[in-house]
């Protein structure tokens, strides 16, 4: 047996809960419907696909290729974002930094989307003792800077694309925590939950075929800003020289290397800022679509 | 609704732009932190940006360059060096050799008051010296006077140092600021380590690490007037903040290293340049790992291209050079076996190393202390790669980079050298016997030993070239370290800063301060 949960519920003029009587779109699609979703698809899908292509070599010249000759060259057809005093060509650079910003960037959502909403999920469906412990645990988190915080999770592990994916999903992890335990708080009073109960539904049924399916929404939304803030974390522990080392590309260590170069070769400097910039609003964009979609009042018509 | 909706979005897509942007902004225009600050008030203080920081205030045990800078404007030693590489007296007015130059007399300056009011006398050299060659100190010069049997006060302004065996070169291990004299009270109230008291033209203010240290003028100073009221050392993270705070008015003087950041300051500033005396250098571990193997060592040496670590880190401001990098016994050529880049060599001794298809190693950098070492990295990286060797890089903080040099605890590491026309000075502390840097330095060698100490003993030119040439063979035939190049040192000037002169000694670059005056 199966209950309906809220989200595919309506009302009625007198507040009765009601089978939904109209079409319900499905997510991209819903998704696709606001202005600001597709903007973030076409942008977050041209970020993938450049990102994996940069992981897969798929680039115009081998991102740590030196070239003598080509040192500090400009902008041109065949380098698209010119090149570095190295002669390394800076697009497949970007490319490369694109692919491993994107890596750790899921990888640490991956840790803190799976461990915050889980300890969400856990706060809020169960009795006020377990809530208090996760919660003050995450006030503690809190209380320490997430960007100080993965500056000192990755200064004792070291500099590593799992290191930098650990630091910055653990600093992110009492963020989602919040934001999933106040719908499950909800969720946990609402009429559904407590027919399951009292149909004898073991409390692992509840939370994860009726409870975690609502929340999903609020998680998808939060998992997209969640990956903007990783890229900008990853290109800032890059920036400090903690990120992966060279001859891993980077944007954050792109853009702190050709910082001294800013006066007389601009374009080592505005390639990767840019990449860093259009992928941030990317998924800032597919966050607000994710949003829109997840809301029954503007996903259904 | 949509139209809430959207203008979240929008005001989203900004908050991202702004944030991400700031990577681009805080190098491009506004120069960091120190550029945001208010200029501060007209006075003759006087405001020095540097990416390095002061490390330790112990004059007997610091080997960061700025350290030197720094405390060489509190303290003295007996003699120095002047902008020609000649010694010169400082706080020795004069001096001979006798005994076979088995002992050196010197005769002290008079009137000399340290910033406590005391006078300087013979006590206080003798002070001195004696706690910089105590093994309990751990001078890294301490080497300078592994010669010396004896300091001994002959009258109050006469000090006598007998060596075990002529050694006229233990002159110019006295011009160190590792040698720096101190009072001798201070030496026994054990408070020189936390309160620098010296005879030079500035007095210790204050000091905040990683962050600034500030000194003022020495009223009683014996070398007459200080214009300049204090000097502060402000450590700003990269050139370009330096730059900005120069232009913005929050600083007077910058130190810089980067060509490319200098050709970016406008020509109303002052830029003097310096060819430094110093080196940079790969600094291998020889006695454990991989690089115990002479021939994966000499591999290395082969598969670099100097010239092109030159190009890509300094744009070629500089030289490539080897162990010795000037003066009558200038290593030439740089390499005795690979004076370019050969790579058939490489993979020949890539063969007889056991390891045909290369080998793996750890080198670390510091770019907090030379801020073209990750550029000399990442260029070395690329060239060793094509004959199989992989280099990781591991770029530490100032702090941790020292630590772990002193400590030997690298496998290889890049870095910038204090050089000296005289070979033994500059390498009987690394390498000769009972040398004090013996630790970092990584390569212990009988032979080279030996070699340090006889071309010390020779007094003829000729002997002295031949003795050093060899030296050189040897140091690059066994790949000891792999030297790199040597470059320029910029200072950039406010118009309003009269008297400076940079020094190519760049453990004295700052020396001119002392007459130095603002308008």
């Amino acid at each position: 047996m199966t209950l309906q949960n809220p989200s595919s519920l309506t009302q009625n003029s007198d507040g009765d809960a009601q089978e939904e009587p109209v079409r319900r779109r499905g997510w991209f699609a819903s998704i696709w419907h606001s202005r600001n979703g597709r903007i973030g698809i076409i942008i977050v899908a041209l970020v993938l696909i450049a990102g994996v292509a940069g992981l897969a070599g798929l680039t115009p010249h081998a991102p740590d290729t030196q070239d003598p000759t080509q040192v500090l060259k400009g902008i041109s057809v065949s380098h698209l974002f010119g090149t570095d005093q190295f002669g390394r060509d800076v697009f497949s650079g970007a490319l490369q930094g694109l692919g491993v910003s994107l890596e750790i960037a899921f990888l640490s959502v991956l840790i803190a989307g799976a461990i915050g909403s889980l300890g969400g999920i856990i706060a809020g469906f169960f009795g006020k003792w377990t809530s208090a412990v996760i919660m003050r645990f995450t006030d503690m988190m809190f209380a320490i800077p997430s960007v100080l915080f993965a500056l000192a999770i990755v200064t004792a592990l070291g500099p590593s694309i799992m290191d930098s994916a650990i630091a910055i999903g653990v600093g992110w992890i009492p963020i989602f925590v919040r934001v999933v335990r106040g719908p499950v708080l909800a969720l946990r009073e609402s009429d559904f939950v407590r027919a399951g109960r009292v149909l004898g539904f073991s409390r692992a049924r509840l939370l994860f075929r009726h409870i975690l399916p609502s929340v999903a929404g609020v998680i998808a939304v939060q998992t997209s800003l969640a990956l903007a803030w990783a890229i900008l974390a990853e290109a800032g522990l890059s920036f400090l020289g903690l990120g992966p080392p060279p001859p891993v590309a980077s944007l954050g260590e792109m853009v702190s290397n050709s910082s001294s170069l800013a006066g007389i070769a601009w374009w080592t400097l505005v390639g990767p800022s840019l990449v860093i910039v259009v992928a941030v609003i990317g998924f800032n964009f597919l966050g607000d679509g994710l949003r829109d979609a997840s809301d029954p009042r503007t996903r259904t018509r | 609704m949509k139209r809430i909706v959207g203008v979240r979005g929008v005001a989203s897509a900004i908050l991202a732009l702004s944030t991400a942007a700031t990577f681009s902004a805080s190098v491009i225009s506004s120069g960091g932190a120190s550029a945001s600050q208010k200029p501060r008030a007209a006075s003759s203080s006087f405001v020095i940006g540097t990416v390095n920081s002061v490390q330790k205030i112990d004059p007997d045990v610091v080997t960061n360059f700025l350290d030197f800078e720094a405390l060489g404007l509190i303290y003295q030693t007996l003699v120095q060096e002047n902008a020609n590489l000649n010694i010169v007296p400082d706080l020795a007015t004069s001096w001979n050799f006798s005994n076979g130059n088995k002992t050196l007399t010197m005769q002290l300056r008079q009137g000399v008051k340290f910033h406590d009011g005391s006078t300087m006398t013979s006590a206080d050299v003798v002070a001195s010296l004696t706690r910089a060659q105590a093994s309990a100190t751990a001078d890294p010069s301490a080497s300078y006077l592994g010669s010396v049997t004896n300091i001994a006060a002959s009258g109050p302004n006469t000090v006598v140092l007998t060596m075990s065996h002529p050694d006229i070169s233990v002159l110019e291990g006295l011009a160190t600021v590792n040698m720096a004299i101190m009072p001798a009270a201070a030496i026994s109230a054990g408070t020189i380590a936390t309160t620098p008291d010296g005879t030079g033209p500035f007095k210790y203010s204050s000091w905040v690490p990683n962050t600034s240290f500030t000194m003022s003028a020495n009223p009683n100073y014996w070398g007459g007037k200080v214009s300049l009221s204090s000097v502060e050392l402000e450590t700003i993270p990269t050139e370009q903040s330096i730059s900005a705070a120069l232009q913005a008015g929050t600083i007077q003087m910058g130190l810089l290293s980067q060509p490319t950041v200098v050709s970016t300051i406008p020509k109303s500033y002052k830029v003097q340049k310096a060819m430094t005396l110093s080196y940079r250098a790969l600094q291998m571990q020889d006695r454990k790992g991989i690089l115990s193997n002479v021939n994966a060592r000499r591999a290395i040496a082969c598969a670099t291209d100097r010239k092109q670590i030159l190009q890509d880190s300094v744009f070629g401001q500089g030289k490539v050079v080897g162990p010795v990098p000037m003066g009558p016994y200038a290593s030439q050529p740089v390499s005795s076996i690979c004076p370019t880049q050969n790579l058939k060599q490489a993979k020949k001794y890539l063969i007889a190393s056991g390891h045909p298809k290369g080998f793996t190693f750890t080198a670390i950098t510091s770019t907090d202390l030379d801020s073209t070492s990750a550029y000399q990295a990442i260029a070395m990286q690329s060239q060793l790669a094509k004959v199989g060797i992989k280099m990781n890089i591991q770029n530490l903080a100032a702090n941790a980079y020292i630590q772990d040099w002193l400590k030997g605890t690298f496998q290889a590491a890049f870095a910038e050298n204090g050089a000296n026309p005289n070979p033994y000075v500059m390498y009987g502390r690394y390498f000769g016997k009972g040398a004090t840097l013996s630790v970092p330095a990584g390569y212990t060698s009988a032979s080279l030993q030996k070699e340090l100490l006889a071309g010390d003993e020779v007094s003829t030119p000729a002997g002295q070239v031949k003795a050093w040439k060899k030296l050189s063979a040897d140091l690059t035939g066994n790949a000891v370290w792999i030297w790199l190049f040597t470059s320029y040192d910029f200072a950039a000037l406010s118009p309003s800063v009269h008297g400076f002169t940079l020094s190519p000694v760049n453990t004295t670059q700052l020396s001119s301060l002392a007459t130095t005056s603002v308008s």
